[in-house]
């Protein structure tokens, strides 16, 4: 299903692997472009480079339930403590999900679609909201910029890009949630997933550190 | 698609311009320079200096901040240091941030000597609301509250992941379930659980290498997670005490159903010759002739009782007897005696002894027998009654068998009970006071 694309702004040939995404980053010139119908917006580049050691990196690969996976894109976000990076996972079955990766921890989470959504005025941290059959708590709210994306990506995500976010637990038990407010369009999504390892995904093709070989 | 390998990133100290490095590059936001003690915020565009001069140099750490060791398989390395203080007591211990790029971060605690793993816990295993929980179930194991306290950050070297610095205080409260611990640590509105896990010293010592400025330190009384040695010896030795109990049972079983057999009842002997007064031990001898039983038939393999008895008063009568086997002419020799005492002083009326006595002889073989019996006494014509039997109860035996099993069961319960009784002491929540009647307002 993959789809290939001329860079609006340097001409190269590009492609999209998933017919979901509706972002993409040239690897060439690294300017931000939108697919919009049949149309290519070139939103500028990003001039912005990740300096991190993440082990992850486009192309690696890993296994979830039963299938495999393919990292296609990432959003590196800022906020006024640090940085945490969301790998956009692309699945044989042609579905999405995130990695997240923050203090060294993983989180793997799909988007969730609740019939109603709580107001951003409404995330209080320490508040109760019902999500998915279990009652979640408020743990911390940020405000967050998009430092660099790559890749491909399912939603626009250019540098400078503003995001609200509201991080939630469960009252007991191992689950995590995400509340992603863009402040821009006021577009309000749902994330759902657990904390996983780099074991457990079985990844391959990471980056090499030589004190870890 | 191959990118870049990871590396270290180097940088300049913005106090002292000492070359520093950070390894956890994109998650370290803090470093602390090793050479003035600057806290220095590494994703500001000037690396500035959040403080300097409230970091007190408590102490050099046990290993070496950059050093690599193994633990359960995997490769980490040591990235930072913090010597935390209980506000309460003042008391201080060390934490060592440890990084692997494919596992992410985990602590080394050390305690009074006493060595734990720590991982950030992504659960809530408890919700704490007014009050903490005295205890609660989390993976079928049950946690109970060991302690509740404020701690401070009193120093801090190396890298972090998050805004530290000198000062620094949150709540803490901590469950055992021993070698496993769950702590929850309370700052503004966010609470943070960790699990724990209690790892022998000689284990972190092999895997990673001491500081050239330190020595090993020795472990000092219980630590809060530390695993009980005799619950584990207790369950090592269960199954073997196990048997050894069944087969004392089964052995006895048998025995009990072996029947006690009355073989022969030897009524009112009395010695048959006139008895000899022997003036220089102021006895009664009786005749030298013996009393001879008829013969009697013993089967199977056992032991054979006596009970013999006697109607003296404030005297005695001893028997000499021998059991004779007439199939083999094996002799059993023994002697048995009874004595009794009464009269009256000036508290009131006293006695001693009885008329009556028992005696076992162990492993007779089965045979025809006879047996001969000869009385002494201080009464002129002393007469005794005896009855033989087979397989008479050794209730003893048992009870000894019985207490060499238990015994060091009990010991080890003792021991493991004190062994608990020390780790508590450290708590605020010890159960061992509650009901102990100690105290705090004592005198």
């Amino acid at each position: 299903m993959t789809k290939s694309f001329n860079c609006p702004s340097c001409g190269a040939k590009g492609e999209f692997r998933s017919p979901a995404s509706l972002f993409v980053v040239c690897q060439y010139c690294k300017a931000s472009i939108v697919r919009n119908e049949n149309e290519l917006i070139n939103l500028g580049q990003i001039s912005e480079i990740a300096e991190d050691n993440s082990p992850l990196q486009l192309g690696a690969t890993g296994e979830h339930a039963s299938k495999t996976f393919s990292i296609i894109g990432r959003i590196r976000y800022q906020w006024s403590d640090g940085f945490w990076n969301e790998w956009h996972l692309f699945f044989s079955d042609g579905s999405s999900a995130w990695l997240a990766e923050a203090q060294g921890e993983f989180f793997l989470t799909r988007e969730y679609k609740p019939k109603e959504l709580p107001k951003a005025h409404e995330w209080i941290v320490g508040a109760v909201i019902y999500i998915d059959q279990a009652n979640f708590t408020v743990i911390d709210i940020k405000n967050n910029e998009v430092q660099m994306s790559e890749g491909e990506l399912p939603f626009r995500a250019h540098a400078g890009d503003k995001r609200k976010t509201a991080d939630l637990r469960p009252i007991l038990g191992a689950k995590f949630a995400t509340f992603e407010l863009d402040v821009e369009s006021r577009k309000i999504s749902c994330y759902l997933g657990e904390s996983i390892s780099l074991q457990n995904l079985k990844m391959k093709n990471l980056r090499v550190h030589d004190d870890w070989k | 698609m191959t990118g870049s390998s990871l590396k270290p990133k180097v940088f300049s100290c913005t106090g002292c311009g000492a070359s520093l490095t950070i390894e956890a590059v994109g998650y370290t936001n803090t470093v602390v320079c090793k050479h003035c003690l600057a806290v220095i915020d590494v994703n500001h565009p000037l690396k500035k200096i959040i403080t300097q001069y409230e970091n007190n140099h408590v102490r050099e750490p046990l290993f070496e901040l950059g050093s690599f060791g193994n633990l359960n398989g995997i490769k980490w390395k040591i990235i930072g240091y913090i010597v935390k203080e209980d506000v309460a007591s003042g008391f201080l211990w060390d934490e060592y941030l440890l990084y692997n790029p494919y596992h992410g971060f985990c602590w080394l605690l050390e305690i009074s000597g006493h060595f734990s793993i720590a991982k950030k816990l992504n659960a809530v295993p408890c919700a704490h609301s007014s009050s903490y929980a005295s205890e609660f179930e989390y993976n079928k194991k049950n946690y109970k509250l060991f302690n509740v306290g404020k701690v401070k950050t009193a120093f801090v070297l190396g890298e972090f992941y998050w805004r530290v610095k000198a000062g620094d205080t949150v709540t803490m409260a901590d469950y055992i379930s021993p070698p496993e611990m769950l702590s929850s640590e309370i700052d503004g509105s966010e609470i943070n659980w960790s699990s724990s896990f209690y790892i022998s010293s000689k284990e972190v010592y092999s895997a990673f290498k001491l500081s050239p400025k330190r020595t090993p330190i020795f472990d000092i009384g219980v630590a809060a997670n530390q695993p009980n040695p005799t619950g584990d010896r207790l369950s090592k030795y269960k199954e073997f005490f196990a048997a050894l109990a069944g087969l004392t049972v089964v052995a006895m079983a048998s025995l009990l159903t072996m029947p006690t057999k009355n073989l022969y009842t030897f009524n009112d002997i009395v010695a048959e010759s006139t008895p000899v007064w022997n003036s220089s031990s102021n006895a009664v001898s009786a005749g030298p002739k013996p009393a001879i039983s008829p013969s009697f038939k013993i089967e199977g393999m056992g032991n054979i009782g006596i009970e013999m008895s006697s109607p003296v008063n404030n005297e005695w009568v001893e028997a000499s007897m021998s059991l004779v086997n007439e199939d083999t002419g094996q002799t059993f020799d023994f002697e048995q005696g009874v004595e009794f005492y009464s009269g009256t002083d000036s508290d009131g009326a006293w006695s001693e002894g009885s008329r009556y006595s028992d005696k076992i002889i162990s492993s007779v073989p089965a045979g025809n027998y006879h047996l001969e019996v000869e009385l002494k006494s201080n009464k002129p014509i002393p007469t005794a009654s005896l009855v033989i039997k087979r397989n008479s109860m050794m209730m003893m035996n048992f009870i000894f068998a019985f207490a060499a099993l238990v015994l060091p069961i009990l010991l080890l319960a003792i021991r493991g009970h004190s062994f608990e009784v020390k780790r508590w002491e450290n708590s605020d929540f010890n159960p061992y006071l509650r009901n102990g009647g100690y105290d705090d307002d004592d005198e």
